[in-house]
């Protein structure tokens, strides 16, 4: 059973419509990330949820009810914003029976379930100190604590790393997905970063324009993304554009400048002669010298390796191909052939080639 | 380097003597001479023999009117507290058209001179007066309202201060915690503005206590504030225990600002209503 559904939900701020028809349902237990740039919606998704603002149409369903009308005080939800929103005049102990006081719950419940929740992120020493005197992190954890205190039925965060540095925001990824299975919470998680709703989700939504672009596990996001705009925004890709030629077996062979390459579709086959994109993530890519023969089992361009980046255990090579397009490769640190100015073959596997429609589905006005 | 530091050091500190000097040496001179004695319709000082005769030769009247105006001062910076926190609230988070106007008309006692506005209130008790017959000129209503019109616009302009750093999303993390909207303004809102609240309090009752043009108009036997005592006395009869009162005022002034200071702890206050780091 669903605990949250949205039934076609439209937000509009004036004439702008901040979400378009948004229809997505949240599993029981279920650890869920809307991702996309900013902009997308996925905030305004959140605060729908959580009631700081009603939709323009369709309705949003908790538990099968639908929330139109039910004041946020009312919907028994934990939330967890990006600024955290820590009381300044309250201490963390405070902070984190707010809810349990509003709940009328007795000083010695309260005091007991408050210790509780220290525990569970870590902070049991520090019920009496203020928030300004707590680090991004401590803040981040006290801020989660108060959002789990009351039992709440769902938990929204929205981009609650966002303010930390990079390791603090990899070790509290596992922090908090720690603390979410062992709750057993339906969480909703907002977040503009890619490898963070793929270390974390169960599944993510990728939003843009006030849209769902595609809902799956984090795998099927990457490997096998359904628009350019999704291939893009989760991880990095190449892009080549070309005309498909016809199918062969379970492939679908197309040509890139007079070059045919084998590719797997995404849907249904698209007629020959069509035009459509070809996108191959870095590490799918391998180099192979250019004399070497070739494998007629792989795709192989021949271009120039124009740049390389270092990345400490492993490299990235741009290769301008011979056709025009340029091309980034992902290879091992030590491989001589990502050398500037390296005469190169790109070969990679028919089934990582993702076809995709050239050109992402224009906008409805 | 340091030898500049060291020259820099005290020059500023010359700087902030002669400052100091300037501003307290008419306050230090009618302490001083409050201490006089003996009957002179002059002010002396230093003063030539020592004594406390002004102090227990103060006319009655003085400390009646002292009385007046800190009743009125108190109870004018409470009216304007009770209307200048919804304003700022409005004024602040309100969402609706005319919003800046509003916040210029709210503001506009400031730019009216005090004696325009005491004009003003007297025409317009004496027309209520003629209307229905309800005299409002010497009465404290009457000068209340005055006083509540002069000190609002300062207790707006410190609880915006206050409000406009307040961090947006603390009502909301409330409400999400289940707290409705009075809960949400007992728990988090007051707090928060307490520091606008008490300085907004403190500029109204400062207004209302120092005033006398307004006072002056709309004041009469009975209603005769402290500030309007003290210019009456200096015109027509002047008497040195005028000194004495305002040494009086000056140091109740002084221990109650201290007080307050020390009561409520302005710093960690303005650190309370702060930002979220």
């Amino acid at each position: 059973m669903s605990r949250i559904a949205f039934d076609r939900v439209v937000k509009r701020y004036g004439p702008h419509a901040a979400l378009r028809s948004l229809s997505l349902d949240v599993a029981e237990g279920e650890f869920l990330s809307l991702l996309g740039p900013s902009g997308c919606g996925k905030t305004t998704a959140l605060r729908l949820v959580a009631g700081f603002v009603t939709p323009s149409e369709g309705t949003i369903a908790i538990d099968g009810r639908d929330m139109a009308g039910v004041p946020p005080q009312r919907r028994d939800i934990g939330m967890v914003f990006q600024d955290y929103a820590l009381f300044p005049h309250l201490t963390v102990a405070e902070n984190v029976a707010f809810g349990l006081r509003e709940r009328r719950q007795r000083a010695a419940a309260i005091a007991a379930r408050v210790a509780e929740l220290l525990a569970l992120v870590q902070l049991p020493d520090l019920g009496g100190r203020y928030p300004a005197e707590l680090s991004g992190g401590q803040q981040q954890r006290v801020a989660l604590a108060r959002a789990l205190a009351f039992r709440p039925k769902l938990l929204l965060m929205d981009e609650p790393l966002g303010a930390l540095d990079l390791k603090l925001r990899e070790h509290m990824q596992v922090e908090i997905r720690r603390i979410q299975r062992s709750l057993g919470i339906t969480t909703v998680y907002v977040t503009h970063d890619q490898g963070e709703a793929m270390a974390m989700s169960d599944r993510i939504a990728v939003m843009n324009r006030g849209r769902l672009e595609q809902l799956g596990p984090p795998e099927e996001i990457y490997e096998r993304p359904q628009s350019r705009f999704v291939a893009a925004f989760v991880g990095k890709v190449s892009f080549l554009p070309v005309r498909v030629i016809g199918r062969e077996g379970d492939h679908v062979r197309v040509a890139w400048a007079g070059v045919p390459l084998a590719a797997m579709p995404s849907g249904a086959l698209p007629p020959a002669g069509a035009a459509m994109l070809v996108a191959v993530r870095p590490e799918a890519f391998v180099l192979q010298p250019e004399a070497a023969p070739a494998d007629p089992e792989l795709n192989a361009l021949a271009g120039l390796v124009v740049e390389r980046v270092y990345a400490g255990n492993l490299v990235h090579a741009t290769v301008r191909l011979d056709g025009g397009a340029t091309v980034v490769v992902e290879t091992a640190a030590d491989d001589a052939l990502a050398r500037d100015g390296t005469r190169v073959r790109v070969a990679w596997r028919a089934a990582k080639t993702m076809l995709l429609a050239a050109e992402d589905e224009k906008e409805a006005p | 380097m340091s030898g500049g530091g060291r020259i820099g050091r005290v020059a500023a500190g010359a700087f902030l003597a002669a400052l100091y000097l300037f501003l307290f040496a008419p306050l230090l001179v009618v302490a001083g001479a409050s201490l006089g004695g003996g009957d002179r319709p002059y002010v002396r000082f230093p003063p030539d023999t020592w004594s406390l005769e002004w102090y227990r030769r103060m006319p009655p009247g003085y400390l009646e009117s002292l009385q007046v105006s800190a009743l009125l001062a108190a109870a004018t910076a409470v009216a304007a507290l009770f209307l200048a926190v919804p304003a700022a609230l409005a004024l602040v988070r309100g969402r609706f058209p005319g919003r800046r106007l509003a916040g210029v008309m709210l503001r506009a006692p400031l730019q009216i001179p005090y004696v325009v506005t005491g004009i003003a209130f007297l025409q317009t008790y004496y027309l209520v007066g003629g209307a229905v017959g309800l005299n409002l000129r010497g009465h404290p209503v009457g000068l209340l309202l005055g006083h509540v019109f002069l000190a609002t616009p300062y207790a707006i302009g410190a609880l915006v201060a206050v409000l406009e750093r307040f961090p947006p999303r603390l009502e909301e993390a409330a409400q999400g915690l289940g707290a409705s909207g009075w809960r949400v303004f007992r728990r988090v809102t007051l707090p928060l503005i307490a520091p606008g609240i008490y300085a907004g309090g403190l500029y109204a009752f400062i207004v209302s206590f120092g005033e006398v043009p307004v006072a002056l108009f709309l004041g009469g036997p009975g209603v005769t504030t402290f500030p309007v005592q003290v210019f009456a006395a200096m015109q027509f009869d002047f008497s040195p225990s005028l000194l004495a009162i305002s040494t009086l005022t000056l140091i109740v002034s002084l221990v109650l600002l201290l007080a307050l200071q020390r009561l409520i702890g302005i710093d960690t206050l303005l650190r309370a209503g702060g930002g979220r780091r």
